[in-house]
């Protein structure tokens, strides 16, 4: 398979509407329908509204699968979906998506520079000034948050059965529960930890750089597990 | 550029690589991606501080955070040139890839301009002390034209991709 379709498969999950409405990028004919496994479009796309409403699949789920997938169907057939994944312009999915790696830059960035720093980077930085790096952070973090919502309702079905999905969510929420405990266990003595930084600390650190890597590798395969 | 992606596409390293690409984009995908962390964060960091936010962090300690920008940068240049040498006409047909290496080229530039003009000056600044406007003019030029290199490498897919690009 040729780059772009190995490579941009999630990427472009939700633009296959856009291919199909607007013909960017790869031809429509080339890539698979959307949400072809459910038989479902979003609403504003859709020619026959309800036509292959996925009744066979729920019979063959039960009990609490049906109350997610139907969850999950509401989400993605709602109007702001619709809006996400078919807008014709590039300020919707594209930018939303543009934005969700700003974002990822911006939170990984910034964790990066406390934890390399705790690791022996930089001596001479005063850790009491690092934790000044933790509010962009958490901007970058609300930003991913709110665009990592949207991309979700635009794509609920494909992605909220996608197990890597909950991989990237679990290993994201660990990340952020020691960024927080490295905070508190590294700033709160910070003038004395200049000089000696304590193992909990590194170890903390250590552990922060792996769990990143481990949600971007887990988000970029995403892009590949359709 | 056609000619020469053609060409390129047809060389043994090309062919090499196009063969590996089921395993190979989503690898070097990962370290793209772990590469524009590190430059965006840690450089973002830094422009931000050029431009006077954040003034009680002492510049020159963000400033020995850089390497790993640059670090970060090399990842990126060696991953997204492996792209480039697999599928070359996807990416020379796409005018969202131009607009990248546009702004690829004037962040270049100015990090360059920093680095032979004004990068001596930081060791001069006190902590507190507020920036040059020279520095501020450079901290928001290379924020703008980063974010604007992230943006049209993301817009690949969907805007100025030729259908026939690589397929």
């Amino acid at each position: 398979m040729a780059g772009f379709q190995v490579r941009l498969k999630a990427d472009t999950t939700v633009a296959r509407v856009h291919h199909e409405v607007l013909g960017y990028g790869l031809g429509a004919e080339q890539v698979p329908a959307p949400h072809a496994r459910c038989g479902l479009q979003p609403k504003a796309h859709s020619p026959k509204p309800g036509k292959n409403h996925p009744v066979a699949s729920v019979v063959e789920c039960t009990g609490e699968r049906i109350v997610r997938m139907g969850f999950l169907e509401t989400l993605q057939n709602s109007a702001f979906a619709a809006w996400v994944a078919g807008a014709p312009t590039i300020l919707a999915y594209p930018t939303i998506l543009a934005l969700h790696t700003v974002g990822l830059g911006v939170v990984v960035g910034t964790n990066a520079i406390v934890d390399l720093r705790l690791l022996g980077v930089g001596k001479d930085v005063p850790i009491a000034e690092l934790k000044r790096v933790f509010r962009p952070m958490w901007m970058g973090f609300a930003l991913n948050l709110a665009t990592g919502v949207a991309l979700f309702i635009a794509a609920a079905e494909e992605f909220g059965t996608m197990p890597l999905f909950y991989v990237k969510l679990s290993l994201i929420t660990i990340a952020l529960v020691i960024a927080g405990r490295i905070r508190r266990v590294v700033f709160r003595h910070a003038p004395a930890s200049d000089a000696c930084i304590p193992r909990q600390a590194q170890i903390l650190a250590a552990a922060s750089l792996m769990l990143w890597i481990g949600a971007i590798t887990a988000g970029r395969l995403m892009a590949y597990t359709h | 550029m056609m000619p020469f992606a053609s060409w390129l596409s047809r060389t043994s390293l090309s062919m090499a690589l196009q063969g590996q690409e089921g395993w190979l984009w989503p690898f070097l995908e990962t370290f793209h991606f772990i590469g524009l962390s590190l430059l965006l964060g840690i450089a973002g960091f830094f422009d931000l501080r050029l431009m006077g936010v954040m003034k009680r962090v002492p510049i020159r300690a963000v400033w020995e955070f850089m390497p790993w920008a640059i670090a970060g940068f090399s990842i990126n240049l060696v991953t997204g040139l492996i792209f480039l040498i697999a599928e070359p006409r996807q990416y020379v047909e796409n005018i969202s890839w131009w607009f990248k290496v546009l702004f690829l080229v004037l962040a270049g530039l100015n990090a360059m301009l920093f680095q032979t003009t004004l990068s001596t000056r930081i060791v001069r600044l006190k902590p507190g002390e507020d920036t040059p406007i020279s520095f501020k003019v450079v901290g928001a030029v290379s924020l703008i034209t980063w974010l604007g290199v992230l943006y049209f490498g993301r817009l690949m897919p969907f805007w100025g991709a030729s259908t026939s690009a690589g397929l």
